[in-house]
């Protein structure tokens, strides 16, 4: 599966259009990782737990798009567009939103 | 008379602390960002590869993501500063390295793929610090950046 934030896919042609696909999932930290991020808080510097948090979740969300798009038959998905937002108290939600495509190489 | 004192020091402490420990945290992360944003030798734009002339061999969807939080001084110095106005220099270098180390991620990763351009770079800052109530929400935001990388072939055939 080819992803890609552009409207096209360099190199290749796309040949059918197969809709809007999107994934998306909430997550919520843990007490752990809280309790790191807060004394980070004070100090200062990267919150390494939030970030591989973040990362993880963002791939799931993206998983979930490009199962999406497998089940409608596409062999790609283009213009790939993220959003986050918080929706509760100490969970974000990510979700991730592209077009899938059937596309084949240019000559 | 002790108390007063006792309920200055503490807090006075804990900012000169902050002061400190954001002060080694942040010139450790420029000198690390320096070296490794010279060690790239990737193009960059956030513009659409429709103009690409040469032929493409690669094409992948690459990303980078930093989560940064400010220390406790420099979250009470721009609560001063907002008090009156004007630019909090000490935040907007946060965002500026987090934003940076977010898109440095992104490249090195790009890099590691074998790619030699990333086009259509966005970047997102998303707040995810917010909402806790007590406690006076601490300064940080997540750095999400994201673009396609490329490699062209080279019309030499290297």
């Amino acid at each position: 599966m080819i992803v890609v934030n552009t409207e096209t896919i360099p190199g290749m042609r796309i040949v059918a259009l197969k809709g809007m696909v999107q994934g998306n999932t909430i997550r919520a930290k843990h007490i752990g990782r809280d309790i790191m991020a807060g004394l980070k808080n004070i100090v200062g510097g990267e919150l390494k737990g939030y970030t591989e948090l973040l990362t993880e979740s963002r791939k799931q969300a993206m998983e979930r798009m490009l199962a999406q798009a497998e089940a409608l038959g596409a062999n790609a998905v283009v213009n790939v567009r993220f959003s986050t937002s918080a929706v509760t108290q100490g969970a974000a939600e990510l979700y991730a939103y592209g077009t899938a495509v059937v596309a084949e190489p240019d000559r | 008379m002790i108390e007063i004192v006792g309920a200055i020091v503490g807090p006075v402490t804990l900012l000169v602390i902050t002061l400190i420990t954001g002060t080694i945290i942040e010139s450790n992360h420029l000198r690390s960002l320096d070296v490794r944003e010279k060690a790239l030798r990737i193009g960059v734009t956030n513009l659409d590869p429709g103009t690409i002339q040469e032929p493409i061999e690669m094409c992948v969807f690459v990303d980078g993501q930093a989560v940064i939080a400010a220390d406790r001084f420099k979250v009470w110095l721009g609560s001063i500063i907002s008090i009156f106005g004007g630019e909090i220099k000490a935040l907007t270098s946060v965002m500026a390295r987090a934003r940076r180390e977010a898109i440095v991620r992104m490249l090195e990763r790009a890099e590691a793929l074998g790619a030699d351009q990333v086009w259509n770079v966005r970047i997102e800052t998303s707040n995810i610090g917010k909402g806790e109530e007590g406690r006076r929400g601490g300064t940080m935001a997540e750095i999400h950046a994201y673009g396609t990388a490329i490699r062209v072939r080279r019309a030499s055939g290297t």
